[in-house]
């Protein structure tokens, strides 16, 4: 359970996309973003950070006073994403894990959480059938897991 | 040895490995927290700032959230509970997150390396450069169809660096951890850096950490939170 658990979190980690932008090429060093680029384009934000840290100011007050900061953030109250981790709704998945696995480790469990977790009808769609498919391999791993297990009993 | 007894010894060191660790040294996290997230080519971004308890033991988190509005989100087990003015306004169900979250492998010291050995991963090539190590890990093999390989930058034996592929080796995502404090001998970063590569552009997410407590000893109905009436 412990390596199962963990597996997810690496995972979570791991993904929310599909597709890439560069491949595995075996560079020596790939982590040369420059973060202060990262940081610049994140300037307003920043700003807007500073200020609600020192006034404790909320969306809507900020809103009322028509500040131009806050026009720069999102009105969208869905913050789930954030918190958990996913980045596009149509790519979405549960916690960024492959939805495969969900059905591979938790079985039946995994799918309902699969199904029940994603709101994008696209990606409930692929992210589903991934988990069905997961939870029938995992399935059949475990009772051929199972036979063998019972019939090593058996012989000794 | 026979089979049975070979499995009663197993079971015995999975589970003894378990509660072991169930009691380790550093069981609680608090700090305040800031999300920063912008996608390519869009003007708006979002931000959310507050503060996140968890509990490693208890297997609960509590996001404290200032902005853009004050609610709170408890999320305990496979329920989370959204919570304004004290009162329930919804509620969903989730996977266990206290397990999957950064703040768990903060506490589990398992951030250097994303127990990725634990979890069957195979090193590969590591290589030297400059002051960083960056080492190349593949999944297990029964796993490659659905994963691919980790690169990561270590410095100082603190991981500074991640980058994810999937299974045709492509890149999916980079993460960079940054301002390295010792909280209680603990080490934690103040700054992390998301990087999603997708066909429509990049997405990048900046979390800080501030004001970090390594095992408060107070807040203690925070951290134990009861489930909200009506949940």
């Amino acid at each position: 359970m412990y390596k199962t658990t963990s597996l997810f979190a690496l995972i979570m980690l791991a993904a929310n996309s599909l597709f890439a932008s560069s491949p595995f090429n075996g560079s020596p060093n790939i982590f040369d973003d420059d973060l202060s680029k990262l940081d610049c384009e994140m300037t307003e934000l920043t700003l807007l950070e500073q200020l609600v840290s020192e006034t404790n100011a909320t969306q809507s007050q900020l809103l009322k006073q028509e500040h131009p900061l806050v026009l720069r953030v999102s009105r969208d109250e869905n913050i789930t994403a954030s918190l958990f981790g996913s980045s596009a709704p149509e790519q979405e998945r549960l916690m960024g894990i492959p939805g495969f696995l969900w059905g591979f480790c938790c079985s039946a469990f995994g799918v309902l959480l699969v199904y029940l977790s994603i709101d994008d009808p696209i990606a409930k769609k692929k992210e589903g059938v991934q988990s069905i498919i997961g939870c029938a391999v995992g399935t059949l791993l475990w009772a051929g897991l199972y036979l063998w297990l019972v019939l090593s009993l058996s012989y000794y | 040895m026979s089979i049975p007894t070979r499995f009663v010894l197993l079971f015995v060191l999975v589970f003894g490995a378990n509660a072991i660790q169930a009691q380790s040294e550093f069981f609680r996290f608090k700090s305040d927290f800031s999300i920063k997230e912008k996608e390519t080519g869009k003007d708006q971004g979002r931000l959310i700032t507050g503060a996140i308890y968890y509990d490693k033991n208890l297997h609960k988190t509590v996001y404290d959230i200032r902005f853009p509005e004050p609610e709170q989100w408890l999320v305990r087990d496979t329920f989370m509970y959204r919570m304004k003015a004290d009162t329930l306004v919804s509620q969903q169900m989730v996977p266990p997150v206290g397990e999957f979250s950064i703040f768990y492998m903060i506490l589990s010291q398992q951030l250097n390396d994303f127990g990725l050995a634990k979890v069957g991963y195979t090193p590969g090539d590591v290589q030297q450069d400059g002051n960083q190590v960056i080492s190349q890990w593949l999944p297990p093999e029964q796993l490659k169809s659905y994963l691919g390989p980790v690169s990561m930058a270590q410095e100082n034996k603190r991981l500074t660096a991640a980058a994810f592929y999937d299974k045709e080796k492509k890149l999916v995502s980079k993460f960079y951890f940054q301002d390295y404090t010792v909280q209680n001998g603990l080490p934690v970063p103040g700054k992390i850096y998301q990087i999603f590569y997708r066909e429509a552009g990049e997405f990048v997410r900046i979390m800080t950490l501030k004001n970090i407590i390594i095992n408060q000893a107070d807040e203690d109905n925070t951290y134990d939170f009861n489930t909200p009436a009506g949940g």
